[in-house]
């Protein structure tokens, strides 16, 4: 009886292993979520901040503009999103594991939002700690292999059921594997209508309005990004940029935060780092839903924000 | 630790494997570091209290064992002072200062110093501060009482204080049932460790594949009841009872399956709860342990030693219910909306009686129609509960009887809300037909083939539909 029982435990247990790993190849083996493929390779470039980051600047677009300068490649998207990406110690630690240690030659863009810098309600430092801790970086250890196991079984919060049934994915978004999300307006199955834009904008504007109510300006989070400038100068040329977004959506974000440009502005000429801020110039690129920019305009900034380095980079050669 | 972590994984294994190889006499021991590097991984310094409410309970414990009566209420006095101490500083005093203030700012009187309640809002909050103190509350209450002897090792007093299946979210035990269980000799039972582990199962089937699934949906509504109004917001208010319930029954599940597997009994906390005609019912079945501690030490106390009349002992006792879950409005809102319920209940039952004897209602109407009531009831006022605040809660309830339209969809994942009424009737159905107590019997005595294609069902769904949430359990906060 008693080593009939062992033997079955562990036959139970060995079969629940099994089928677990199993199940997670093969959900590696295709689509995972949105962030996955950030995790399963090295980089020696980064593209860092929030989803405007996340959703706005092509990698390959970059990459290309850049051809004739000596940038230490590959360039991944890096930027997630206020809830798993704001400026802070885990960010940086996650920063730090993703580029190669011996990276002298990187491009790192700093992408830059208030939501970045901003924490909800009062706390000391220790809560934002610990409040970061939960997120995606604060739970991984391995930020480059593929199949990354380590993530889909820390970090993927959906049923595995999904590997059968992907009839959920939203069909105009496109995760690259650089990182680069992308939302494409039409597609051959799917189309977003301009009322769903203008729809997904107010609710965009309502959101925002609720977040900054409860926010707070966090000295925590600007002095995390002073040090991760700090950090990434010894790694290669950093450089810091305000995306373009709907009128609306900087106004109010500006509202919100009235010298938020300039405080950064500010920073950037502390750390003698370039500050591109695009968020000034006419309406030139669409949003999706007034924040995040569409495959189009993110191809097209992507372009303009590539001239742009290219021409400060000449300069600084000259 | 949390029971749903892969630290458990190994850590309950290697606990359960040493406690076997252990002699006797060494048990405690292992226990006793287990339980406490249990506590400690979440949070090591604040075991220092988890220490100190175990010492001062011991030796007041031994101090009114020889005392006179005097000397004997000291002793109780004490007990209680630190434990409620610790509640109060560790869990309470952000929440007070601010009330205190809010009613300064209310009159126009300036408040002390602002900044204050957030300094003590900021006090981490120990982990199942509330079950341990109480336990050890009800052990110095009893040995006043002269119902049990003081434990006189301390090493396993220590141990009944801070037994790790139930240390952090209860069931609340009773020295009497835990302490001797603790000391006798327990020789490895097979028939113990594959009971306890079809309730571990069944707990962990309840968390991450049915508590933290309807969480999913009832976050959404919460995060921004503004968004969705009429259905989505009701359904999550039913989805947030069934929630709690499956969530704190898992725990306990948890707790019993793995303390069974070393040869030890909890007691049951839940009895078909949502099965209860009447509030009565209901409180009889609901957090058990709580209630029978509250009813022990608190509502006889109040109503035979203070000789207060019954409906305020219950009103009060329904105040404490509701403050010991949390410091927050919200919670005793909650603690005394189910309090006027009971109140209500035992106040109309004569008058109710008639009508039914008028109306010539069968026993099975009522029943339903009670059920009903109960359970609407309980819904709504749970939205206190998982409310952030008073007003929010309003305006959840204001929202949730404005049906603009029927989308109740909110997760654009129609699989998800199938699958979420699925698991509710197929848990209901198991609680119906065979409590919380006897869920074993769904596998044992079963024939072989029955037997391995549960146990194979059970891992393919565990695989297929567990959500890798890694929450904590919703009364660890408590």
């Amino acid at each position: 009886m008693g080593k009939n029982f062992y033997l079955k435990l562990s036959f139970f247990i060995l079969l629940f292993i099994g089928t677990y790993f199993f199940v997670v190849h093969q959900l590696s083996q295709g689509y995972v979520d949105v962030y996955y493929p950030k995790f399963t390779q090295r980089a020696e470039s980064l593209i860092i901040g929030l989803s405007r980051g996340h959703d706005g600047i092509s990698p390959d677009v970059i990459a290309d503009e850049l051809d004739s300068f000596p940038m230490a490649r590959p360039l991944i998207n890096f930027a997630f999103d206020k809830y798993q990406s704001p400026y802070g110690e885990i960010y940086l630690e996650g920063i730090a594991k993703k580029i190669g240690e011996n990276t002298e030659d990187g491009l790192f863009i700093l992408t830059l939002s208030p939501g970045g810098f901003t924490i909800p309600g009062k706390m000391d430092d220790d809560a934002i700690l610990k409040m970061d801790k939960k997120m995606i970086m604060g739970k991984l250890s391995d930020f480059h292999s593929n199949p990354n196991y380590n993530y889909i079984v820390k970090c993927y919060a959906q049923s595995l059921y999904a590997v059968y049934n992907r009839n959920n994915l939203f069909e105009n978004q496109v995760t690259h594997p650089n990182g680069w999300n992308e939302i494409k307006v039409y597609t051959e199955e799917s189309e977003i209508s301009e009322a769903d834009m203008k729809h997904w904008k107010s609710l965009t504007l309502r959101g925002y309005e609720q977040i900054m109510k409860k926010e707070k300006i966090s000295a925590y989070r600007i002095r995390h990004f002073a040090k991760t400038l700090t950090f990434l100068k010894e790694r290669g040329t950093v450089l810091m940029v305000r995306l373009p977004s709907d009128p609306d959506i900087i106004a109010l974000e500006n509202a919100y935060w009235s010298n938020f440009s300039e405080q950064m502005d500010s920073i950037s000429k502390a750390h003698k780092v370039p500050f591109f801020d695009y968020t000034k110039q006419p309406h030139a690129y669409k949003t999706y839903d007034g924040s995040h920019l569409v495959s189009r305009s993110a191809v097209e900034f992507s372009k303009r924000l590539g001239g742009d380095i290219r021409a400060y980079l000449k300069e600084q050669n000259n | 630790m949390l029971f749903n972590s892969f630290e458990f994984l190994f850590f309950f294994p290697l606990i359960l494997l040493g406690f076997y190889l252990v002699p006797h006499r060494m048990r405690w021991i292992w226990l006793l570091l287990g339980s406490y590097y249990f506590y400690m991984a979440a949070e090591p310094s604040l075991v220092l209290l988890l220490l100190l409410s175990t010492v001062v309970d011991y030796f007041c414990g031994l101090g009114m064992w020889k005392a006179g009566q005097q000397l004997k209420k000291l002793y109780l006095a004490t007990s209680i002072s630190v434990n409620i101490g610790i509640l109060f500083v560790f869990k309470y005093l952000g929440f007070f200062t601010a009330s205190f203030q809010g009613v300064l700012g209310f009159f126009g009187l300036p408040e002390s110093d602002p900044d204050s309640a957030y300094q003590f809002e900021q006090i981490l909050l120990p982990v199942g501060i509330s079950f341990y103190t109480f336990q050890t509350l009800g052990y110095s209450i009893e040995v006043y009482r002269g119902n049990i002897k003081p434990e006189r090792h301390f090493g396993t007093f220590a141990l009944y204080v801070a037994f790790f299946p139930q240390l952090v979210a209860g069931p609340i035990e009773r020295a009497n049932r835990l302490l001797p269980q603790l000391k006798k000799r327990i020789h490895l039972d097979l028939g113990n460790i594959r009971k306890g582990l079809i309730f571990m199962a069944w707990g962990f089937f309840l968390k991450i594949v049915v508590a933290d699934r309807l969480g999913l949906y009832v976050d959404e509504a919460y995060s921004d009841p503004e968004l969705y109004h009429g259905l989505p917001l009701a359904l999550s208010a039913i989805f947030f009872g069934f929630q709690i319930y499956y969530d704190f029954s898992a725990y306990t599940a948890i707790a019993i399956g793995a303390a069974k597997t070393m040869g030890y009994d909890l007691m049951q906390n839940f009895n078909r709860p949502f099965f209860a005609t009447s509030a009565m019912q209901f409180w009889n079945r609901w957090h058990i342990s709580l209630t029978r501690w509250m009813l022990d030490y608190l509502y006889r106390p109040l109503k035979v030693t203070l000789k207060m009349s019954r409906l305020l002992a219950v009103f009060l006792v329904f105040f404490v219910i509701g403050l010991w879950h949390g410091a927050n409005w919200t919670f005793v809102v909650w603690g005394m909306l189910n309090g006027l319920l009971l109140i209500l209940e035992v106040a109309t039952n004569g008058f109710r009686k008639k009508i039914i004897a008028k109306l010539g209602l069968s026993k099975k109407v009522v029943g339903v129609l009670g059920w009903i009531i109960v359970m609407g009831y309980l819904v709504i006022s749970l939205i206190f509960f998982r409310s952030p605040s008073i007003e929010a809660a309003w305006y959840y309830l204001e929202h949730m009887f404005t049906i603009t339209n029927l989308h109740v969809n909110i997760l654009n994942n129609y699989f998800e809300l199938f699958l979420s009424f699925l698991l509710i009737l197929g848990v209901q159905a198991v609680h119906y037909t065979k409590g919380n107590h006897r869920i074993d019997e769904l596998v044992v005595h079963k024939s072989t083939p029955l037997r391995w294609t549960i146990y194979i069902t059970y891992i393919l769904i565990i695989v297929f539909f567990a959500l890798n949430r890694q929450q904590t359990f919703i009364y660890f906060q408590f």
